[in-house]
């Protein structure tokens, strides 16, 4: 009997911790989850929300070319940033985690990072001085004879590529450093021992332990540059629109809830199938 | 395979710090050398030196009469077994083991094939497409060793392997070192601090101690005829007894200590021949004392002693006693387990000449 | 006191938002006819609120990159002869009205048969322009030469600038343009109902109409005709001043699709952004 009670007491103790995490969870994800999924199954016709349960958002979105294209630009662009984000800030971190003196690799982190402290909204309008056809770029161009027209860098795809990973080399670099670092060094040495050279090393040892860190940055490339809608909204020129873009447009302009609340569910997935992929690659473990 | 290894003058600075001291030292292929000392002593040093990881400020390195001084680890005839193994994580077994092999461009069955029969050497076989972080700390040591011998090298270097081991497992694993090592006959250098483990597993021990080598000998001879006071010191436990040179003859020496006049033969200074007037130190090991039961030959007497403190340690009573004649000086003597032992007892202390070594110096120096 | 578009100021009488205000209080004899808009800011013979300001959705340019005489044809927001040169104002509605103007059709009198037609030529419009933005991006694309015409730009993307950038300007093309108006009124709250009366009068007079038509960083055109008596010639000159009595009679309001209308124009431009 005493057991069982001291059993009951513990389990009742339990739940008063877990509570406020529970409480905090239902109220500020699950409700406002389910509140969204009910919104996008409802309709706004004539300019009323319309309350019946259909799948009629979803469908739409797969019938609009316009709305599907917003779906795959997204990936694309986010993909493509993704990828040369990794290619540019591996490098880096490689350089700042072994050829940067101890002592200076914080300044050189930081230094890394400097663009991070600057407004978001003011680094992408930045951006598009800077690739204008009167820009820093196009000028210098021009003046070392490289072109003779100014190139097209403003306002298209590419200013949008460039100004997203321009922000993300500095997160991938922090990732895949922090990842680089905590590496023994005895992996290089028992590598090169065992008659690897540089490349082998890297490629067969360095490279797969690294992967936990280039995929936890690339996840986090992905999430947050798939749900951006101010970079593309700047830089892109409305050349073409992302997902983020067609959901604001849904809220700025319709006032479409069920709309936005049907493609930000779309969007979600999206998030949630690269997570899917990512933890294959999150599993790896470390002796 | 296996190798002899020359090391000629060898010297390590790191900038004001001297870690390695003009050592020189030769090994025979197919020998199993421990190199032991504190840490900082610059063993460390002179293995990395040897696999090729450091290259030394001044000296150089042959190995099996090669010059190999500024030869990339990759390219010498050495592996090293580093002391937190680094198996690769994400690699199982039999790719760790294979791993040189494929770096030497060996095809998948053969290299496949020659790594389950390294780790068949080290007991793992049934456990090729584990994972390294599936192992306990003293498998993961057998898979390193596996994979270090597997590409045939000339000498195996080790670098403290057993450290991170409990104590028994650290004595059964270097019974297998020992084992393997034979069955092998590469030659090991290994890297330990610990005086038990070079004992078990040593054909030569090398005492080293502040970037220089301080004796180098089989285990019987460093433990029973050391050539420095610390050595004799860092072997294992032994008392020093300060005394001075005072007389000389062809054969031997008389000096005087705080427990009386003793002559010894000059076999005792295993430092060199002894020279009149100079301070020299006494090392006993506790359990060459003897009780002085009438006048025996080749018995040195030390006088009266009294018990002053003792616990029993199975195979011995260990007891400390303070001598009659130098009360202040607190030696540790092991006594027979049949023997009766009391706080108090008085012990007329003796030792076999042939036990006795007389080194120069004083412990107040080391 | 509450600004609101010229269009909306029914709504806000409906609400019960606005105070009535005396029509012997306000100069309404002196604003262009045009502008008036009585059927806007007054309700069964009552008078809610007074057109302060207008402007015009219409063609700004570089008049130094341009030939100025094209900018009168509104065709040649489709025409190939400034591609990816131009600009487009990112708001459906007056691009659509325009666009409209442009196919000879009147912005009251859009319907869904116009749709096919007008998605077509958004389409061809898309094609030889450079961006889709906003105002700051749009205004920003033209001052550094990014683009060198902004189709949906106006008085009030260009005047302002009129200082530094003398190269900008714009105009009104021969089929028209479309032209907003902006009202204000008294809230029936207000318990300064005098005091903000006597604000809406200041606004509206002459001098006000000057000021406010020039002060913020977007200039628009006073609502008030006697204005230009208070205007520096270099800002009638930003402002085409003298152009106004054309200008009102050749531009239609912007168009006000029934919701169903409204989507599909929302559709058509989502589209044209995709292509």
């Amino acid at each position: 009997m005493f057991a069982q009670t001291l059993e009951q007491t513990e389990r009742r103790k339990a739940w008063g911790f877990v509570a406020p995490a529970l409480v905090w969870t239902l109220a500020f994800f699950v409700v406002p989850f389910l509140f969204m999924v009910a919104m996008s199954l409802w309709s706004r016709q004539s300019g009323q929300i319309v309350r019946a349960w259909n799948l009629d958002n979803y469908f739409a979105f797969f019938e609009k070319a316009a709305l599907f294209k917003g779906l795959i630009n997204s990936l694309e662009i986010t993909l493509i940033v993704t990828v040369l984000s990794v290619l540019l800030a591996y490098p880096l971190a490689w350089i700042i985690a072994e050829r940067v003196p101890k002592r200076f690799q914080r300044l050189a982190l930081i230094l890394a990072i400097l663009p991070f402290w600057t407004s978001y909204v003011v680094r992408s309008y930045s951006w598009l001085l800077v690739l204008s056809k009167n820009g820093v770029v196009n000028q210098t161009l021009m003046t070392i004879g490289l072109v003779s027209e100014p190139l097209e860098l403003a306002s298209n795809r590419t200013a949008t590529v460039i100004g997203f990973v321009h922000f993300f080399v500095m997160l991938l670099t922090l990732t895949i450093y922090a990842n680089l670092v905590q590496l023994s060094p005895n992996y290089r040495r028992a590598a090169a021992d065992l008659g690897a050279n540089a490349f082998q090393t890297f490629r067969h040892v360095i490279l797969p332990l690294t992967l936990p860190g280039i995929m936890t940055g690339a996840f986090l490339t992905f999430v947050l540059c798939i749900g951006d809608y101010v970079t593309p909204q700047i830089l892109g020129g409305n050349n073409e629109l992302v997902l983020p873009q067609i959901i604001m447009l849904q809220l700025g302009r319709r006032a479409d809830f069920p709309m936005a609340a049907a493609l930000s569910i779309i969007l979600m997935l999206a998030v949630t199938l690269a997570y899917v992929l990512c933890a294959r690659w999150l599993k790896i473990e470390r002796a | 395979m296996t190798a002899a290894v020359s090391v000629e003058n060898a010297t390590k600075t790191f900038g004001p710090f001297t870690a390695l001291n003009d050592v020189s030292l030769e090994i025979a292929a197919g020998e199993f050398i421990v190199l032991l000392g504190p840490s900082g002593c610059g063993k460390t040093t002179l293995l990395s030196i040897l696999g090729g990881f450091l290259s030394p400020s001044r000296g150089r390195v042959l190995i099996g009469g090669r010059e190999m001084t500024n030869v990339t680890p990759a390219k010498r005839p050495t592996t090293t077994m580093f002391q937190d193994y680094a198996l690769f994580p994400h690699m199982k077994l039999k790719d760790n083991v294979g791993f040189g092999l494929r770096m030497r461009g060996m095809a998948k069955t053969e290299r496949d094939e020659k790594a389950l029969g390294f780790l068949d050497l080290v007991g793992l076989r049934t456990a090729a497409d584990k994972k390294p972080h599936e192992l306990s700390g003293g498998q993961r040591q057998r898979v390193a060793l596996a994979r270090a011998l597997a590409v045939d090298p000339e000498v195996l270097l080790l670098d403290e392997p057993l450290g991170a081991l409990d104590l028994k497992l650290r004595r059964q694993m270097q019974d297998e070192l020992k084992a393997i090592q034979k069955r092998v006959g590469t030659t090991f250098v290994h890297v330990t601090h610990d005086q038990e483990e070079a004992m078990a597993i040593a054909d030569r021990i090398v005492v080293m101690n502040q970037g220089r080598i301080e004796d180098i000998g089989a285990p019987a001879d460093i433990y029973m005829r050391p050539r420095s006071l610390f050595s004799a010191g860092f072997m294992g436990e032994v008392n020093f007894i300060p005394g001075r040179v005072t007389a000389l003859d062809p054969t031997s020496a008389t000096v005087e200590t705080a427990l009386g006049t003793v002559t010894l033969s000059l076999t005792a200074f295993t430092a060199g021949a002894p020279i009149a007037g100079q301070a020299v130190t006494f090392c006993i090991r506790p359990e060459h004392f003897r009780r002085a039961e009438g006048e025996q030959a080749n018995l040195v007497s030390l006088g009266q002693a009294r018990i002053t403190g003792q616990a029993f340690f199975g195979t011995h009573y260990r007891c400390h006693l303070a001598p009659d004649a130098a009360p202040d000086l607190s030696l540790v003597v092991h006594m027979r387990q049949s023997t009766h032992v009391s706080d108090g007892d008085a012990v007329p202390l003796a030792v076999p000449a042939k036990d006795v070594v007389v080194l120069p110096g004083t412990t107040k120096d080391t | 006191m509450l600004v609101i578009d010229g269009v909306d100021v029914q709504r806000a009488v409906g609400m019960d938002l606005l105070a009535e205000i005396p029509a012997d209080a306000l100069p309404t004899a002196d604003l262009f006819p045009e502008v008036r808009m009585e059927a806007n800011n007054t309700k069964d013979g009552k008078t809610y609120a007074v057109t302060e300001k207008f402007g015009y959705n219409t063609i700004s340019y570089d008049k130094t990159k341009v030939d100025p005489k094209d900018m009168q044809d509104l065709s040649i927001i489709w025409s190939d002869k400034y591609k990816g040169r131009i600009a487009l104002y990112d708001y459906y509605l007056p691009m659509i009205g325009l666009v409209g103007l442009g196919l000879g059709k009147k912005t009251a009198e859009l319907s869904d048969a116009d749709m096919p037609a007008i998605a077509e030529k958004l389409s061809e419009m898309k094609k030889v322009s450079k961006q889709v933005s906003d105002v700051v991006s749009s205004q920003t694309a033209l001052a550094t030469g990014e683009v060198d015409i902004l189709v949906g730009g106006g008085e009030w993307i260009t005047a302002a600038l009129s200082g530094e950038k003398p190269n900008l300007d714009w105009t009104v093309p021969d089929q028209g343009a479309v032209r907003w108006a902006q009202s204000i009124g008294v809230m029936k709250t207000s318990k300064k109902q005098e005091l903000a009366l006597k604000f809406v009068q200041y606004i509206v007079s002459p001098e006000g109409q000057a000021r406010l038509a020039t002060s913020s960083c977007y200039w628009a055109m006073p609502a008030n005709a006697k204005a230009g008596e208070h205007l520096s010639d270099a800002q009638k000159a930003a402002l085409r001043w003298n152009d106004q009595a054309a200008y009102l009679k050749k531009t239609q309001l912007y168009p006000i699709p029934s919701a169903e209308l409204d989507q599909k124009m929302q559709d058509a431009w989502t589209d044209m952004m995709q292509q």
